[in-house]
């Protein structure tokens, strides 16, 4: 008999009892197993000094049977198992591929291949542990092959072999092969996962809170149900499509990269917040409460976008946000450029060197627009009537579909339903 | 042997095993073993049970050999525990010797 036929055939007998002793019971095994090989035993000699499953379980009483009220409760429903054995599910994936998705019973499943060459199995391992109600697996570097620490070499043949290995281990980065597939029950309260190298993939999990870091790995994270969502990434990408919450309960979607790019579609929260250093945000199909967009160097482009209050950071990249209904919109550049086609009530975009470019929509009730050296353009033929303010430093003014006539530095005009005010400081304004 | 015998005894020598430290559940099965031809795997419901029972408690430590190893530790109960039930085992074990005997 082989390791894995006689785990099979103890999962299979433990499966009539209660699942925290299931659970022990297949780790217990597995460390004794682990140790065993780790000694230079072979696997049969282990099993047969572990011997025979029906006499072990023979220590267990009556009690420890999973009680038929259990069962009765798990087929009504499924989750609630599990969300009683864990309040959270850890994963760490270093460097390898991740990917997590939704168990069809509830169970937690993992799947763990490492294709990698002889020295990247050695040097890492899988590894899985509960502690305090909390669910650990991951990968990790074995103790003893990390070489990229102490450097003393005893002698000239050691110092090379030393450098030849980084070098080895180095290269083989490149032909990283190793897979985490973990399957996740409906109903565990958290679920973190924390990811190097390796690229990280969500897919159809049910949870409350769903945690994500990745260094230089992308994100890609697709029809996920919680109610906060907070996702950090360095270098890596991050795509994320249909994460929809509940606007009218405490949600939140909060996402940060530093240099990787932001692309969400579908997703919906009270609190959604999109950050990014150097990297550009796009946003299609929003739906928020609150919606804070950051970015520095990258560029903002938004599409379809419902929400009650947007608010848009850029520094020195452009903003571009098209069909966006909602009541107030503040937008900001430094340098970069603000393109507006909005439905909302109130406005208020200010640009440092950038210039405006504003299509309001009939809800407008107020529009504050402040350019230091760029241009304005302000389309008003939808408006019905609303209160403008705009001024720019040395850039010109070109107002559209608004009745006025003259061409002035420093006008204002009262006429109709809508009160404007427009101010240059050396630039042209034309009305059309 | 009678089970309920061998069962005591072997709750006996498990918890004797912890008292001058804490053990991880290979090192310590492979200690009994060495001594007594039992399966190891029935160590491992016993050890669950006095985990339940409270007479010792468990902690994790990163091995290099694989998953995270366990540990066992004796509670306070755990050593009342062990001491009582080593001198009924003295006592249990003069009276059989006695009786053995002639």
């Amino acid at each position: 008999m082989t390791k894995s036929e006689y785990m099979n055939a103890l999962r299979e007998k433990l499966q009539h009892y209660n699942r925290a002793l299931e659970m022990e019971i297949l780790e217990d095994y597995e460390q004794h197993f682990a140790e065993g090989l780790a000694e230079g035993r072979r696997e049969e000699d282990i099993i047969a000094e572990l011997g025979n499953i029906d006499d072990m379980l023979k220590e267990f009483s009556e009690e420890d049977l999973k009680q038929e009220l259990e069962i009765v409760e798990n087929q009504a429903n499924q989750s609630n198992s599990y969300e009683q054995l864990y309040r959270a599910v850890v994963i760490e994936g270093l460097l390898a591929d991740v990917e997590i998705t939704a168990s069809t019973d509830d169970r937690i499943w993992i799947d763990y291949e490492n294709g990698g060459s002889k020295a990247q199995k050695m040097q890492y391992q899988f590894y899985q542990y509960e502690q305090d109600g909390i669910f650990y697996a991951g990968v990790k570097e074995r103790k003893g092959t990390d070489r990229h620490g102490e450097f003393a070499p005893e002698s000239g043949l050691e110092s090379i072999l030393d450098v030849l290995t980084k070098f080895t281990q180095f290269s083989s980065w490149s032909g990283v092969d190793i897979h985490l597939s973990v399957q996740i029950p409906a109903g565990i309260p958290v679920i973190k996962i924390e990811n190097t190298s390796g690229d990280l993939c969500v897919r159809g999990i049910q949870t409350q809170e769903l945690e994500t870091k990745c260094v230089s790995g992308d994100l890609r994270i697709e029809d996920v149900v919680c109610k906060k969502f907070l996702g950090k990434n360095q270098s890596g990408d991050v795509e994320v499509s249909g994460i929809v919450m509940k606007s009218d309960e405490d949600t939140e979607i909060k996402i940060r990269t530093t240099s990787g790019d932001l692309e969400t579609r579908e997703i919906s929260a009270a609190r959604v917040s999109l950050h990014t250093s150097s990297g550009d945000v796009s946003a299609e199909r929003l739906e928020a409460g609150s919606l804070k967009v950051q970015t520095g160097s990258g560029e903002q482009n938004l599409e379809d976008i419902a929400c009650d209050r947007a608010e848009l950071r850029a520094g020195s990249g452009d903003i571009d946000a098209e069909n966006i209904r909602g009541r107030e919109l503040s937008a900001e550049a430094g340098s970069g450029e603000v393109e507006l086609q909005a439905d909302m009530e109130v406005f208020e975009v200010k640009t440092g060197s950038g210039d405006i470019e504003l299509e309001a929509g009939a809800r407008a009730r107020r529009i504050h627009m402040v350019a230091g050296s760029g241009e304005i353009s302000l389309d008003l033929s939808h408006i019905e009537g609303a209160s403008i303010t705009s001024r720019t430093g040395s850039g010109d003014m070109n107002i559209r579909g608004y009745e006025v006539s003259g061409r002035n530095y420093n006008t204002s005009y009262n006429s109709g339903i809508c009160q404007v005010s427009l101010i240059t400081g050396s630039g042209d304004i034309t009305v059309e | 042997m009678n089970t309920q015998l061998k069962k005591g005894a072997l709750e006996l020598c498990v918890l004797s095993q912890l008292v001058s430290g804490d053990k991880y559940g290979y090192e310590l099965t492979e200690r009994i073993s060495e001594e007594m031809s039992i399966a190891s795997g029935t160590l491992y419901p016993i050890l669950r049970r006095l985990k339940e029972d409270a007479y010792v408690t468990t902690y994790l430590v990163e091995s290099e050999s694989g998953p995270a190893r366990k540990y066992y530790q004796l509670t306070q109960k755990g050593r009342e525990y062990q001491q009582t039930m080593l001198q009924e085992w003295e006592q249990f074990q003069t009276a059989v010797n006695r009786l053995v005997r002639r």
